[in-house]
Parts: structure tokens; sequence; C-alpha cells
């Protein structure tokens, strides 16, 4: 993380006429807008952070030094990593070199900064959510506008059952059922192992699809039903029956008119779960044994890798109020009869 | 576009004996829950180019529904149709909804009560505009947007250039039933169905707009159905008047012989009920008692016997035809008021047997006869 | 409009009629917060209401006349205005004394469905007040008077008592807001476009029967709505406003048959008249009502008005009395003779460039 500046008009004044500039280009003036409320809630997030970690690890140096440890032993690796010290000087302690982009050292093995594990770990993380964002759109956009256009329809009906059914199964078995079928039998994809997006993009993205439709799976089932239900109650609209008064084909309707206004929802959901999919997916990291943050995070936790827990927690925290400040900003993007309010 | 000359549409070259609009016998049905409900009930009537015919009614009376039945437009599953709607000579209740679509805009167009919620919210008004232009006419991107801009200035709005830059959101009322007329005009139709146009909108911009819609009916020789309920609309801007009750046309006519002499009791009571310039201030208005009947629930015999005042044991078993006088005006009433050679009331009842019962054939002579003073009067239309 | 404005309405409106005032509205403003800004719905007006008498409000959407009407019962209670109803100021009492006021005047708004409880029964919804004010403790007697309101707005208690508010149309609903209205006996009722939602059949009803009860409950309106025709029929006297101000007030004859703000005469000239004998008539202004949030300076209508000078951009008119009537009072600094029509911009400037060939030629 940079550092921020609460309130961009202390800059000097070159510096804030430039920010007022781009203040005036959409989407970013509002989010210049919310910059002090960001960070108040991200200050308060990497407290709690703080303190959790803090309350639910077990004790750093008996994770460092075994369970044989001698309690002098003990009482000079908690000086060491300033754990004796009290705990708001800890947390400022902390705050401060995070800010700089310094979490702090990992305490077991294969060590290093915290910030470079995460390093390696989140673009794994992010190729993977991006790809399986990509695919749910893909194929729950097209399928929801043609069941809420046709709804009661075959392709309704069949969104309907498939929707139901593969919400209901497990991660875990539906991973295991994908590898079967895509790489066992087919051998399209490799089952396991991870190349780099920047050694090799297509050999990346084919290593990623697996894990990445499985994790696509119920986020199509979910988007399709979400959109769906916005585009059934859109047709309704006296707008739609004009425009199809106006003679303009059905597809330039629902794609043109209908899709945009009925996307709230979807946006919305689809913040929660980009979120959520930047914190890590163990299962199905575990799976493919892809070095991603859910791996990384899993492995900190049960080690007692309080500095990485504490970093990845944070990051994710940021990620979250990001992308949400990010969705709240899109609606105006979506309707712009809210850009006025 | 290819699809408007691929279409069975008849040339506009049609001769002129050949009426823009035929309806003949149209009635719609719809399927719900609740049983059948019939929304309109052997509707007839005829529109030329150029000419305008007014549809009023009340809640309920099915001249919103007539409009749709025209175009095709109510949704199939639930809506039957049966009775004729000619098109300029083609017949269109057989037409598939494929075939149908290919007409709305290039000849057949409706602009609807609300312009608050006709128009996406989320597409700029040129390009709503476009949209249309480039699917009808084959324009590209370009002449479609010059196309728009040329289009809002046909309809008086200010500033075209820019306006066609903003959101519908962004545009008072008056200025969106602008938008929505230059939206439905877009591909030039020969016939326009306007549904209640105004009554979203403020009295002085109401008027504005009527006066802009009779202008372009003028200027490019549309047919205009005017839908409404305000008799004050109808009587300053229509040529021909039907009058809907319980889904049918109970009274036909010119527009000065409804409005100078009307012959159902519903028409007249109606007339009545509004405070007219001519009413004396605080004197009590002529109301009719009750209210418009459900379409679910339609008496037995003439809709409006249970609220007319004239009613006798006939209006409630038997359901009166609408019956032509010879001159034009049609009435479906047994016992119609103000018509010539007899005084309004019961006395005029024989007379008026007559005239339901002489549709086809030889008591046409008689009824002409005591319609010479009505058909004097409508000389001016 | 201003303090002198208001006095010497009082005064004209005293010495013409010789009835009590019942309402003395004075320096009414309501101000509302907007997403795009202020907006001052009512622009510090002053009226009269006599004794028994009808006033009419009219004018198109934004113009206030809701708002207006609310603020004269307090809803809610206006700021710093001072609204003289039965020789109290209601807009400066506590809200225990308010309370009490209350009782002696009513409103009945636009939407009859909507503000009664449509799971509620007829009997039980005109009854609300008694049980509210506890004034007829005894249930026997409690019925018989909603009996007797029902009866009073032409609904059989037998039939509709025990109905419910949703089995009902729109106009019986009316009635049954009506019958509420009255159980009190309020002195006052402001009926809020109270028949524009109904069909033109059922709202000749609801006016004969307001008229009706009018009479016999000895009853003020203030009678709020945007179609002139209906206005003219109800009132004794109208009150026209545009943009949150009161562009003409007086007795109804001198405002409907010789207006003088041109904006008055629009809105006749716009209001088409059943007779198809008559041509329509160019509508006489052009545009939209500008905005509320932002009105325009001056005159507020100038920015439509055919006849605006310079002199209408920068000053407000003030409501100044006219010989014509008594109590005739018009805000403009051009108004029409008696018997002027307004005339469109460009028709003015075509009868000038006429005239002036007439001359060239002639």
């Amino acid at each position: 993380m940079t550092s921020v500046t609460p309130d961009h008009m202390s800059f000097p004044r070159r510096l804030g006429d430039g920010i007022r500039a781009i203040a005036r280009i959409p989407v970013i003036g509002p989010l210049l807008a919310r910059l002090p409320h960001l960070i108040v809630v991200l200050l308060l997030v990497s407290f709690c952070t703080f303190m959790l970690v803090h309350i639910s690890s077990g004790s750093p140096a008996a994770a460092i030094l075994g369970p044989s440890a001698t309690p002098e032993a003990v009482a000079q690796i908690n000086r060491e990593l300033g754990l004796d010290r009290p705990l708001l000087d800890q947390y400022l302690h902390w705050m401060g070199n995070a800010v700089q982009g310094d979490f702090g050292n990992a305490l077991v093995a294969p060590y290093g900064t915290v910030t470079s594990r995460i390093q390696i770990a989140l673009p794994v993380t992010l190729q993977l959510a991006a790809m399986a964002l990509l695919i749910a759109f893909l194929v729950a956009v097209p399928t929801a506008v043609y069941a809420g256009y046709r709804p009661g329809g075959k392709v309704d009906r069949i969104l309907n059952a498939t929707s139901i059914g593969s919400l209901a199964v497990p991660a875990f078995v539906l991973a295991l059922v994908l590898a079967l079928l895509l790489t066992l039998q087919v051998h399209l994809f490799p089952r396991t192992g991870w190349v780099a997006f920047t050694t090799d993009p297509l050999r990346s993205i084919r290593s990623a699809f697996l894990p990445a439709l499985t994790l696509a799976m119920p986020m199509i089932a979910y988007f399709s039903r979400v959109l769906r239900a916005e585009i059934v109650q859109t047709l309704q609209e006296d707008f739609v029956l004009f425009a199809r008064l106006r003679g303009l084909p059905i597809r330039v309707i629902l794609f043109r008119y209908v899709l945009r206004p009925s996307c709230v929802s979807l946006v919305t959901i689809s913040g929660v779960t980009l979120g959520s999919l930047l914190g890590g997916t163990v299962i199905v990291e575990s799976i493919f044994a892809l070095p991603g943050m859910g791996h990384l995070l899993l492995n900190a936790v049960v080690n007692s890798d309080y500095p990485l827990v504490q970093g990845g927690v944070l990051l994710t925290a940021v990620a979250y109020v990001v992308i949400n400040a990010l969705v709240d900003l899109s609606y105006s993007l979506i309707d712009p009869r809210m850009r006025n309010a | 576009m290819t699809s408007t000359s691929a279409s069975p549409s008849p040339s506009a070259s049609a001769s002129s004996d050949v009426p823009l609009l035929e309806v003949t016998d149209l009635s719609t049905t719809f399927t719900t829950p609740r049983g059948l409900i019939r929304a309109n009930d052997s509707v007839s009537f005829t529109l030329h180019r150029g000419q305008t015919i007014g549809v009023v009614g009340e809640t309920g009376s099915g001249k919103t529904v007539l409009g749709r039945s025209i175009l095709g437009v109510l949704p199939r599953r639930y809506t039957t149709y049966t009775g004729s709607v000619r098109f300029q000579g083609t017949e269109l209740t057989t037409r598939s909804r494929a075939e149908l679509a290919k007409l709305w805009g290039p000849e057949l167009a409706m602009v609807m009560q609300n312009p608050m919620t006709a128009l996406a919210p989320a597409r700029r008004i040129g390009q709503q505009l476009a949209d249309g232009l480039r699917h009808h006419l084959g324009m590209s991107r370009g002449e479609a947007k010059a196309e728009a801009v040329r289009l809002l200035h046909d309809v008086r709005i200010p500033d075209p250039e820019q306006r066609s830059k903003v959101f519908p959101h962004q545009l008072s009322g008056g200025l969106r039933q602008r938008v929505t007329i230059a939206l439905a005009l877009a591909a030039n139709p020969s016939l326009l169905i306007a549904d209640e146009i105004t009554t979203a909108l403020d009295v002085t911009v109401a008027a504005q707009i009527l006066d802009l819609l009779g202008r372009i009916r003028d200027e490019r020789e549309m047919g205009l159905i005017l839908v409404s309920h305000d008799l004050g609309v109808i009587a300053t801007r229509t040529d021909a008047v039907k009058v809907m009750y319980a889904g049918r046309i109970v009274e036909s006519a010119s527009t000065r012989a409804l409005f100078a002499s009307p012959r159902h009791p519903y028409t007249e009571a109606l007339l009545g009920s509004i405070p007219r310039h001519s009413h004396t201030p605080h004197a009590p208005l002529n109301a009719i008692p009750g209210a418009p009947p459900n379409l679910g629930r339609i008496p037995v015999g003439c809709a409006f016997a249970p609220r007319c005042p004239h009613a006798q044991e006939r209006c409630r078993a038997e359901q009166p035809d609408l019956a032509d006088d010879g001159a034009g005006h049609a009435v479906a009433c047994h016992f119609p008021r103000n018509v010539p050679g007899g005084p309004a009331g019961a006395g005029t009842g024989e007379a008026i047997r007559v005239s339901s019962e002489v549709r086809e054939g030889p008591g046409t002579a008689v009824v002409s006869a005591t319609t010479g003073s009505s058909t004097a009067t409508e000389g001016g239309t | 409009m201003n303090e002198h404005g208001s006095e010497e309405l009082n005064h004209a409106a005293g010495a013409d009629r010789t009835g009590e005032t019942l309402v003395d509205v004075r320096n009414l403003s309501v101000t509302y917060q907007v997403p795009a800004g202020r907006l001052q719905a009512v622009s510090d007006i002053s009226f009269t209401i006599e004794k028994g008498e009808t006033l009419g409000l009219v004018g198109e959407s934004g113009c206030g006349k809701s708002t207006a009407g609310r603020a004269l019962v307090c809803l809610p209670q206006p700021e710093r205005a001072n609204i003289i109803f039965e020789g109290v100021d209601i807009a400066n009492l506590s809200k225990a004394k308010l309370r009490r006021m209350r009782t002696r005047m009513q409103i009945i708004f636009q939407d009859p469905t909507s503000a009664l409880n449509g799971g509620r029964k007829i009997s039980d919804i005109v009854a609300e007040p008694f049980v509210i004010w506890k004034t007829y403790p005894n249930r026997a007697e409690r019925k018989k008077r909603v009996d007797e309101l029902l009866n009073a707005v032409g609904l059989d208690p037998e039939v509709f008592g025990d109905r419910h508010a949703h089995e009902l149309s729109g106009g019986q609903c009316q009635r049954v807001a009506i019958a509420r209205a009255l159980a009190l006996e309020p002195s006052f009722i402001v009926c809020d476009e109270a028949v524009s939602a109904l069909d033109v059949s059922v709202q000749a009803q609801i006016l004969n029967l307001l008229e009706e009860l009018k009479e016999k409950y000895r009853l003020t309106l203030l009678f709020i709505s945007h179609d002139l025709s209906v206005i003219r029929h109800m009132s004794d006297r109208i009150c026209v406003m545009y943009l949150g101000v009161i562009c003409e007030i007086g007795p109804r004859d001198a405002v409907y048959d010789t207006p003088r703000h041109p904006y008055t005469s629009a809105l006749i000239a716009s209001l088409p008249e059943p007779d198809p004998t008559q041509e329509p008539q160019r509508p006489p202004i052009e545009g939209d009502l500008p905005s509320a949030v932002n009105p325009p300076s001056g005159c507020r209508f100038h920015t439509r008005c055919p006849r605006a000078t310079d002199v209408c951009h920068n000053v407000v008119p003030p409501l100044t009395p006219f010989a014509d009537a008594e109590g005739h009072f018009v805000a403009c600094h051009h108004p029409l003779e008696p018997g002027e029509k307004l005339v469109r911009a460009d028709d003015t400037a075509r009868a000038g460039t006429a005239s002036a060939l007439a001359q060239a030629t002639g």
C-alpha cells in the first residue's frame, strides 16, 4: 500500500489543480469525494484485523521455537518481535510500517517478507478471480436475458433446474467432477500445476481454466437468477412496449434498452463475490494445487505466522472496501438518473 | 431497410378509395385466471388518410385496448382477436407477430400516455432516435445522428443538437412528450395512435402538444386516432368521434353532430357532467349515478342500463346494436335521445325502434327522411 | 405579497364582503430541501378566506398550490408565517394546542384509495376520529353518528358499513374520505385535487356532493385543482398561482371572464371547451414551466410571457388592486385590458408586419 493523504485540498497548489482537473472526470470526482470516508473505514478495519489476529493466533514464539522452548527463549523472541510492548504501541508500529508497504517478515519457512510472499500469491488469485468472473458473465448474461425474455420457456426451465443443482453441489465435488471429465477423459487442460501469466499467457490461461470454471459455476447460477428476475421486471416497463412499437428488433431492445437498467443487483452481487474471491478460495486452490492467497493464508494460520495472517487479512479487507466503493459508483453509470442525486 | 419492402404491406400508392384503416367487428378477449374478459366487443370503424378519429371513454371502456388491438401488440398468450383489422387493404389480425413488427414504425405507430416512462432511462435521446432510423431506414451511424437532430427540430425542441445528447430524465415533461412523438414518427408511419398523450401534462403544455400533433398530421397526411377521456380535447381536435362504454362503441358520429345532438344517454350525460363555460357555477351538474362497470362483470342487456335514467325493461334484457341512421350518426340504444323529428325522451322510442331494425334494407328511406336536418348541420365537416 | 400588499388585500376583502374572515394567511413561505438545492415551493404569499365561501386555488404542476393547501392545515406547520384561523394563529401554536385545532380543519386528498387503509371496514374508517378523540364513548351512539355521516355522503350504511375499502370504486372511496373528514364537524376543509383521479361521470357526483355538504354543514372550502373549469364551477373567488407566487386573485367572474394576468389568460385559452364549432386556438404561450429550484428573476412568468419587457426581467410585480371588481388583485407590469386576448409573440410580429405592409401599399 502506498501512502494516502487524507485531504486533497492540502496539496501544494499546482498538484491540487491537477487533482481538481482529474476530479472533473466522471467517476473519479465522486471517488475522491469518498476518500476521507474510505480512509476511516480502512483504519477501523486494520485495527480490528490487528486485534483479531492478536487474540486468536497462538503464541508466535512457540510456532518459531517448537513445543520444547524454554520460557527464557520465548521471552527473548517476544522481545525481538516487540510483542512485550503495549498493544496500541504494537498497532501503531505495525500500521506505520504497513502504510509504507512493510508488513514485517514471515515467521515460518519459506520466510521472506510478507510483502514478497503476497506478491507471489496475489497474481494467481487475481487471475483466477478475473477469469472466473469473466466466464460467469459470458454465460450468465445471455442466458439470463433470454430466460427473462421468455419466462417459463425452455431456456428458463433449464436455467432453473441447473442453477438449483449447481448451487447445491459443493465446490470440491464440482472441481473433482470437472477435473475428471475435462482432464482425464479429454486431456484438454492440465489437471494441476500453475504457469504464471508473465511466463506464458496462453499456457497460463489453460492452467487456470479449470479452477476458474469451478469457481464460476455457482456464480453463473447465482448471477443468472438475479439478472433474470430483474430483466423480467424491466420488460414490463412502458418504454419496452414503446420500443417494440417503434419496430426495433428484440435483440436491440434486450441488449441496449433492457440490460443496462436491469444490472443493479448483478453489479452488487458480483462486487461481493469478487471480494470473497480475492480472499482466496482455499478448497479450489488445494484441489488444483495453486499457490494463491487461499493457500498462503491457510498455511499462515496453521503455522501461527501472525504477520502473514495480518497482512493477508488487511489486504482482503482493503480489496472489499475498494470494490464496494466502485460498485456504489457504478450505479450512476448504470442508471443516469442517479447521477444528480 | 429491406424488411419493409419485403413485407406484404401495400405500397403507399394505394388508391384513395381504399381506407387507411378498416376495423370490422373487432372483439378482443383476455383469458385470465378469473375467466374471460371481453375488453373490446364488435368494434367497427373506418379511418382515412389525413383524418382524426377521437375515441372517448372512461376507465374500463376499452379505449386503450382498442389501440393496442389494432396494432396487435397485446400479449398473444392471453389474447384472442375476432373480426378484422384491414390496414390499407390488408388484414392484420392473421399476421404473425414478426410480420406485424415490420409494420411497427414505418406504417403503424403509437404515442403513450406517460412520457416519463415511455423513454428508455439509460439511453441518450439521440441514440434512441438513431436506433430506429438505422433499423428502418438503413442509415449509417453518422446519418442517423444528423437525422435524429433534424427530427427533434421538427417537433420544435429548442436547441436540438444539445438536447440529442441528454438522457430522458434531464428533460421536462412537455419536451419528453415531444421526444416520444419524434420517436414514433421517425420512420414516417401512416397511422398514429395517440393514447391519452396529454393526460400527464399541464394544460398550457398539453395545448402545445396537441397543436404540434395536428400540424404534423396535416403535413404528413397521416391518419390519427386520438384516444382521450377529455371531451374538450376530443371536441376541438377530431373529425369524428367514437364513444366507448364497457368495451363497445355506443355512439359514433362526426364530431360536430355528436356534440350538437348526442343520441346515446351516456354521451348526453357525459357532456352534462362536465362544468362547461355555459354552465352556471355552483348549480348541480348532471352527474351519472354509479360507476363504469368492471369489464369482467358487464351487465346483461345494455351495459349502461343500470346507470341510465331512461332505461326500461328491454334495456336490461336485450343488448342494442350500433345502428346507423344513414347519415353517419350511429347509436347503440333502444331509446336514443335528440333524434330529429321527435322530442327527446320516451316518445322517441317508436322512431328509434325503426332505426335499429332497418340496418340492412327497406326502412332506409324512412330513416334518411327523419335525419335530413342533422345531415344539414353536419355539412361543415 | 409583501406586508403592504397583504394588508391592502385584507382591507379590500373586508370592505367588499359582509362575511367575516375565517382564514387569514400572511407571508406564507414553504421551502423544501431537494438534491438539486433549496426549493421554495411557496414564496411569501398572503390571502384570506371568508367564512362560508369557496376559494379556488388553480395552477399547473409545481406552482405550489398543494403545498400551500397543506401548509394551511399545518401539514407541516409552516415557519415564520401567520395563519390566523378562527382568530388563532395556528402557525405559531404549540403541538398540543394545534392538535386541538385540527378537529376544526380537515383535508381531502387526490388519491382516495391510498388515503384509506384498504383492509379496514368502512364504518371503522369513518369512526376512527371518534375513537381518537373519544367523542362518542357509547357504542350505539357512535354507530348512529357513523350511519348519519355515511348517509350524508350518499352511501347506504347497511350496504357499505361492513365492506372493506379495497372493495370500493374510486368515487365511493372519495365519499368515505369525505365522511371521515366531516366526522368532527370541521368549519374548514381543504380539497386537494379531490376529484382529479376520478372519471368524468363520477367527478360530477363528488362535486355535487361537496356543494350539497357545504350548504348543509356551513363549510368553508379551499378547493385546489389544476382544472380551471372545475375551479370556476366550485369557487366564489379564484386564486391563480405560478411557481410559488400568486399571479391573480379575485371574484370568480372577474378572474375568469376578464383575466388581467397574461398567465391566467393563457391558462383559460389552453383549456379546450367541449365545443367543436370553436376553432382550436394556437396555444398563446410556448415552453414548459421553469424549475422551481431556480425560479426566473423579476416576474416569474416573464420567460414564457409574450408581453414581457425589461422591467419584467428585473422587478417583481406587486399584487395590486384593480378597479373592475372589488378584491381583484393582479401581479403584472403589463396587465391585459378587460376583454383583451393574449396574443402569441410570433403573431404580434406577423400582425405588425402585416399592418406595416397595409400602410405601405394603402
